[in-house]
């Protein structure tokens, strides 16, 4: 990708502050509970690794689980009240809500991918495998949550809600562990262009040229909203 | 290192050694049989009647450490009389052996437990009748091996405890080092656990894993104790975690007494389980608030499967050729015993979860498949658009 004018390109914000605290804390809770989790479905070999430490990493393993979960599960209020009560926040919730143009567009997307359709589909601020993403993320949360919960507090309630939690809270994290590495870490790190990553979870700032060529209809009403404010002023 | 140093060291190594070995004789338990005399070569063998590779050889050095050092070889051995031994007994673990236990001054034995074996769900015999496949069951030596005297020791480095002390104390009256020493490892190696918990998974699952052996006496074998979190911790050595001893033999009960779980007299008899998950006069309280509820249905179950699947395999055919004994009963027995055990909510709680687990085996292959071949796409479109574009 040519980028002429580097440092002059114009750069627009793409996400706020808040969202980026937010995203933060989704990804380093993320790892910690993936790591720490997916360490009791080790096999005895890798384990054999921590030889005399066995013991105390098995202690800091659930405590760090725990901490992890309880800052994730914040989190998710956190997120909830920036999306129910900032103007930011209303705007990105809404602007997330799926339509039945993003149906379209991922069947438009796959022909324009297989050579079968020309024209690639034009994506407004967020396309559907961000929306997909955003909203089997919240849904994995909840029940991973739940779940997690029955485990934590397992003399509450009678055995087979253990047993269900246990393998749903098991086969919930295998599934989100490979659609993240899969979904995602292609879609902002491995991407031909994005490779080593894409900054925007760092500063927050697209560069005008990534918006118009991901983004196109957001770009263009940007665009006229700035043309329509220049008018005004002029 | 040097070459020299290395000779050095070597030398002063195979020195040491041959101090050791050259240690004074009183250091070894006395063989007054002089049975070591031929026993002391590792090569003595033979292979017996049934084509069974025998080895005789004895370790002394390793026998005079062990927790039977002061006991003599004709001690267990009773019948020795000459040679070539022939129409020797088998040893008997009941036999009075010539030690003299010292608070009694009566002859030592292991009758008493042989008999409270005898009365487990493990013993070979059902009353005087010998048990059908008893060949399967454990005798002593299947779980207890003579074990090397593994004392309560004052480590380097970890925090003072009484074994610093302890010895000390003994020899304050009994001068003889040698006695003292044996008498402390006595006592002091029942203050430990005599196997670490994966050891001792190890050993009950070598028979209870067996699936074959388990049907021929009509039992489920454990099916999916290796996928619960109390064999993770044993794994991980979390002091807490739970071996098959703690649930079926845990406090107040004897892992020589094992009893079926039908019995009123098992650890997971349906009346004890709320005890037995809480563990609360143990040392170590497992689930203190323990409900009834949470302490009901299986915990490491194959059976439920068999159940659950229960479609029908057991034709004619495959029921005459278990008649003949051409076809192993596994699954029909497996079943036999999951229809039993099993309550009509069981069934449709095991239901449940084969539900959930293939619904989930088929979203996660379905969706990630998915989520690859698009990327893959995406991946050389992008390439496409990169070539062609060149500038956005």
């Amino acid at each position: 990708m040519a980028r002429s004018n580097h440092a002059e390109e114009k750069h627009y914000i793409r996400m706020t502050i808040h969202e980026r605290i937010q995203h933060h804390l989704v990804w380093s809770t993320f790892i910690t509970l993936a790591v720490t989790g997916f360490m009791v479905e080790f096999p005895e070999e890798w384990i054999a690794v921590f030889g005399q430490y066995r013991e105390p990493v098995f202690y800091w393993r659930g405590l760090l689980h725990r901490i992890a979960a309880v800052v994730m599960i914040a989190n998710l209020f956190y997120q909830t009240w920036y999306l129910a009560f900032t103007r930011d926040g209303r705007s990105y919730f809404m602007d997330m809500l799926p339509t039945l143009q993003d149906a379209k567009d991922m069947l438009f997307n796959m022909l324009y991918y297989l050579r079968i359709s020309k024209d690639k589909p034009q994506f407004d601020r967020f396309n559907y495998k961000e929306k997909m993403e955003y909203w089997t993320g919240w849904i994995g949360n909840i029940i991973i949550t739940l779940t997690g919960f029955v485990l934590w507090l397992e003399h509450l309630f009678p055995k087979f809600f253990f047993d269900v939690s246990i393998l749903v809270h098991t086969m919930e994290a295998i599934l989100a562990s490979c659609a993240i590495m899969v979904w995602h870490f292609y879609e902002v790190h491995l991407k031909p262009g994005k490779f080593p990553m894409s900054k925007i979870f760092l500063n927050g700032k697209i560069p005008e040229h990534e918006l118009e060529e991901e983004h196109p209809l957001q770009y263009q009403r940007i665009k006229q909203a700035e043309e329509a404010s220049a008018a005004s002023k002029a | 290192m040097k070459p020299q140093t290395l000779l050095i060291r070597t030398f002063v190594i195979l020195v040491s050694m041959t101090l050791w070995l050259q240690a004074p004789p009183e250091v070894r338990a006395a063989d007054v049989e002089n049975c070591a005399l031929c026993h002391k070569y590792s090569g003595l063998g033979r292979i017996d009647d049934d084509g069974k590779k025998r080895l005789f050889y004895v370790n002394e050095d390793l026998y005079a450490h062990s927790v039977h050092a002061r006991v003599k070889c004709k001690g267990c051995h009773v019948n020795v009389e000459k040679f070539p031994h022939v129409d020797l007994e088998k040893v008997d673990c009941a036999t009075e052996c010539h030690i003299v236990e010292p608070s009694v001054e009566k002859k030592f034995s292991h009758a008493k437990d042989v008999e409270k074996y005898e009365q487990s769900v493990h013993s070979k015999y059902d009353g005087e009748k010998l048990k059908d496949n008893a060949d399967d069951l454990p005798g002593c030596t299947y779980c207890h091996a003579n074990r090397i005297f593994e004392p309560l020791l004052c480590e380097p480095g970890k925090p003072n405890t009484i074994a610093c002390e302890l010895l000390d104390r003994c020899l304050a009256c009994h001068e003889d080092e040698r006695w003292a020493q044996t008498f402390y490892s006595h006592v002091t190696h029942r203050m430990k656990e005599r196997r670490s918990s994966y050891d001792t998974v190890t050993l009950c699952a070598s028979c209870h894993e067996d699936q074959e052996k388990m049907s021929r006496h009509g039992l489920e074998a454990t099916g999916t104790y290796r996928d619960t979190f109390h064999w993770q911790s044993i794994k991980y050595n979390d002091p807490n975690a739970p071996n098959c001893i703690d649930c079926h033999a845990p406090v107040g009960y004897l892992a020589h007494e094992i009893k079926p779980k039908t019995d009123p007299g098992s650890a997971i008899h349906q009346d004890n389980l709320v005890q037995t998950c809480s563990n609360i006069n143990g040392l170590q309280q497992c689930h203190p608030d323990a409900t009834a509820a949470f302490a009901q249905g299986k915990i490491h179950p194959s059976g439920a499967k068999a159940k659950v699947f229960d479609t029908k395999l057991d034709t004619f055919e495959v029921k005459e050729l278990i008649k003949k004994g051409e076809a192993r009963p596994f699954k029909s027995l497996m079943q036999e015993r999951a229809q039993e055990d099993m309550t009509t909510l069981e069934y449709y709680q095991s239901l449940i979860l084969l539900l959930i687990k293939y619904f989930y085996k088929i979203l996660i292959a379905g969706l990630i498949s998915f989520m690859i071949i698009h990327q893959i796409l995406d991946f050389f479109a992008t390439r496409r658009e990169m070539k062609k574009g060149g500038h956005h």
